[in-house]
């Protein structure tokens, strides 16, 4: 409704806004079905061919599994059953991600439920995903867009000032979560990688 | 590592960082199984970004730095553990996990609170009718469908309306109009399928009707080939026998009952007609 143009100079002065940054920062949701990491790493493990990897000259011949080879393999087959089941692109709660993220990712290192770690991986993918699209969806009702993003508070303290506060500190809060995400896929990556290995030990 | 080393550390009191070297130290290394996670972890092609800030460029050298890793322990065996464990440590912590852990809490805590935050955020042109200033704190209700029988806390809320009755994203699973028996089922059904996950947070009392779904005592450090195939069956459940499980109405009625009573977190009757599978456990 209110899509009055700001002033030239206004609109120049704020091409890189917090508020504009943060529209074009909002990555679109996976548009493919993407595989839970767990089935991803069934599969891998199945795998006997390698795939060109970085600094490796020459492709290996790997060492099938062992007794484990059928246990993967039934494992696989049911994961691409399942993956062929009809679905829909749902979230889960945010409080039951939350709490099991918490727990699977304990305070205490040997408590950290090792097995559970590549579903928290994808659950917290969830929450992100989850995160941008209720941030989308608010920004929609608000009727708030990259184009008018810039006079949008001034719109807001008209006609709905909550949310103008809120649209106020939103676009910092966006960065700072965003950030504190990026820090966390790539260290949590780096302990679950680093500490699966320890299952293998015990049988 | 060494008998002797070995020898110490069993009669030592062994902090934890050394029971993980201990452990990591003791594991046959598996090239197969690091590059299949470094694989799984950081796939060679990514379809979706993740964040703004973790480009291809980002993530390649993070796969990069891994695969390093592996050769190196490959070739010398895994004698960098103690950097590995005590990277990014803080004073007064013995590894590098703590500062993760916290790094996790202060994510989860913004994250919720932005979602939170936009529940709150109604359709501007029903503005008007919401007080200035005022904070409505919902809980995170997802889609509740039967919102109409659950009456709202407070009063300002019924005249405003919550959000769950007004405009709610479109790209939300809508579910078909059905009959009271109909949605307790399903409700049932997803509880089903949902309570090996759910487990730690019912009361015990419902736990012990899990218990032989999942082992708990073997859940600490667990080797994935034994344990998973189990978990996946008690989880996939409803594979093999996609029709609707016989129900007892009685039986269910109590027990949804005993479960609301146990959460008050409503957001957890989510209706999804089908199973996802996108992110649900596994």
């Amino acid at each position: 409704m209110l899509h009055s143009r700001a002033t030239s100079h206004e609109s120049m002065s704020s091409s890189n806004s917090a508020h504009r940054q943060m529209f074009e920062s909002m990555l679109e949701y996976p548009s493919t079905y993407e595989l839970p990491l767990r089935t991803m790493y069934a599969l891998n493990s199945v795998c006997h061919t390698t795939l060109p990897q970085p600094g490796n000259q020459s492709p290996e011949q790997l060492t099938p599994l062992g007794p484990a080879d059928a246990a993967h393999k039934l494992e696989l087959s049911i994961m691409v059953e399942m993956s062929q089941m009809p679905h829909q692109p749902a979230s889960l709660p945010a409080t039951f991600i939350t709490s099991f993220v918490r727990k699977c990712f304990a305070s205490e290192l040997m408590l950290v439920d090792f097995p559970q770690t590549l579903t928290g991986l994808d659950y917290l993918k969830d929450l992100e995903i989850r995160r941008t699209r209720e941030l989308k969806a608010a920004l929609t009702r608000l009727e708030i867009d990259v184009d008018n993003c810039d006079q949008a508070e001034r719109m807001l303290v008209l006609r709905y000032p909550a949310a103008a506060k809120w649209y106020a500190a939103v676009a910092d809060k966006l960065q700072q979560v965003e950030a504190l995400y990026t820090q966390l896929y790539i260290a949590l990556r780096r302990w679950v990688s680093m500490l699966w290995q320890s299952l293998w030990a015990i049988g | 590592m060494g008998k002797h080393a070995l020898a110490e550390l069993v009669g030592n009191w062994l902090t934890t960082r050394q029971i993980l070297i201990n452990e990591l130290s003791l594991t046959p290394f598996s090239k197969h199984g690091c590059v299949a996670m470094l694989n799984t972890v950081y796939p060679p092609v990514l379809s979706t970004q993740p964040t703004a800030r973790l480009t291809p460029g980002v993530l390649k050298s993070q796969r990069d730095v891994f695969f390093k890793w592996i050769q190196t322990v490959e070739k010398n065996g895994a004698g960098d553990l103690e950097n590995l464990i005590t990277h990014g440590r803080r004073a007064g912590d013995e590894t590098g996990w703590p500062s993760v852990r916290e790094l996790l809490d202060k994510y989860l805590d913004l994250c919720n609170e932005l979602i939170d935050e936009c529940l709150e955020i109604v359709p501007i042109r029903d503005a008007g009718k919401v007080p200035a200033g005022v904070v409505r704190r919902k809980a995170d209700s997802g889609i509740d469908f039967a919102g109409s029988r659950k009456s709202s806390t407070s009063g300002s809320e019924s005249s405003v309306g919550s959000v769950t009755e007004l405009e709610r994203p479109s790209s939300r699973a809508t579910l078909k109009s059905s009959t009271a028996l109909e949605k307790i089922a399903r409700e049932f059904r997803h509880m089903r399928r949902m309570k090996t996950d759910i487990s730690e947070i019912l009361p015990p009392a419902t736990e012990v009707e899990q218990a032989q779904s999942e082992n708990k005592t073997l859940r600490k450090m667990k080797s994935f080939g034994s344990l998973t195939l189990r978990r996946q069956a008690s989880r996939v459940g409803l594979v093999s026998t996609p029709k609707m499980p016989e129900y007892d109405l009685a039986k269910m009625t109590e027990q949804r009952k005993a479960y609301d009573a146990s959460t008050t977190n409503v957001a957890f009757r989510l209706r999804l007609p089908q199973p996802t599978i996108t992110n649900v456990c596994l």
